[in-house]
């Protein structure tokens, strides 16, 4: 059983770094994380909640990283951040009436699509030619961090590659593009935490473990 | 999660655009097979 304990942690260690290092820059950490903690034996909504509650301590982290650095744009994120934190708490709660299920096929050609221009445009994201917003642009883009913000809370798959992409269209470089969406991702991470632990789907000795990794 | 956002984005800023755009190629290729099997499993 100690063994056994032992052999849980080390897994736990590994895997957890990995999805955290990765998720840090474009998101995509929960294809490691979940199955990871789907291994322990958790049901899957505590798996869910879990893996949230851990994640925005890693996004957190990435946040400061990359505010720090001065990679974020802290005039447009001010504005963006509420949004998306709004946006991700609704989508948790919709989630609770509505299948999301049904969003999956979309996903994947919107995927396929931001793979297949971002693969295109080789010279893409280089270097930013953003040079601020207009406000139309910041109208669209408030409404971008709703939404993504929404469905991070309601579905979530690809919001990571999403995001990024959307700060790409905008201007950035793929840094500046990854930084500005670890700060939106944080925000929906933080709702979407603090309402799966509200409806006690955080199992806490995990998530502290995975959390601090 | 910590330590290894803490070392990822570290090693973006290090490496830079040109690290991060095969990543995210990658970690989309990778995300969409995942779905693609989720959808038809």
């Amino acid at each position: 059983m100690e063994l056994l304990d032992l052999q849980t942690l080390g897994f736990l260690l590994f895997f957890g770094f990995m999805a955290s290092f990765i998720d840090s820059v474009v998101g995509g950490g929960g294809l490691i994380s979940i199955p990871a903690l789907m291994w322990t034996g958790l049901p899957p909504i505590t798996v869910l909640g879990t893996n949230k509650a851990a994640q925005v301590m890693g996004a957190f982290t990435s946040f400061v990283t990359f505010v720090r650095s001065g990679k974020v744009d802290a005039w447009l994120i001010r504005r963006l951040f509420p949004l998306s934190l709004i946006g991700s708490g609704i989508g948790v709660l919709t989630v609770r009436q509505i299948p999301s299920e049904m969003l999956r096929p979309l996903v994947v050609v919107m995927l396929i699509l931001v793979l297949v221009y971002s693969i295109l445009k080789k010279d893409w994201g280089k270097e930013s030619t953003y040079q601020g917003m207009s406000k139309r642009l910041l109208l669209l883009s408030g409404t971008v961090a709703f939404a993504f913000g929404f469905y991070d809370g309601f579905f979530g798959p690809g919001t990571g590659s999403f995001l990024l992409f959307a700060f790409l269209m905008v201007g950035f470089d793929f840094l500046g593009a990854a930084a500005n969406a670890r700060a939106l991702n944080f925000a929906s991470n933080i709702s979407a935490s603090i309402l799966f632990t509200y409806f006690g789907a955080v199992n806490f000795r995990m998530q502290s473990l995975w959390g601090w990794l | 999660m910590i330590v290894g956002a803490w070392c990822g984005a570290h090693m973006a800023l290090s490496k830079g655009a040109g690290y991060v755009r095969p990543l995210f190629i990658i970690m989309t290729t990778i995300l969409i097979g995942k779905q693609l099997m989720d959808l038809f499993r």
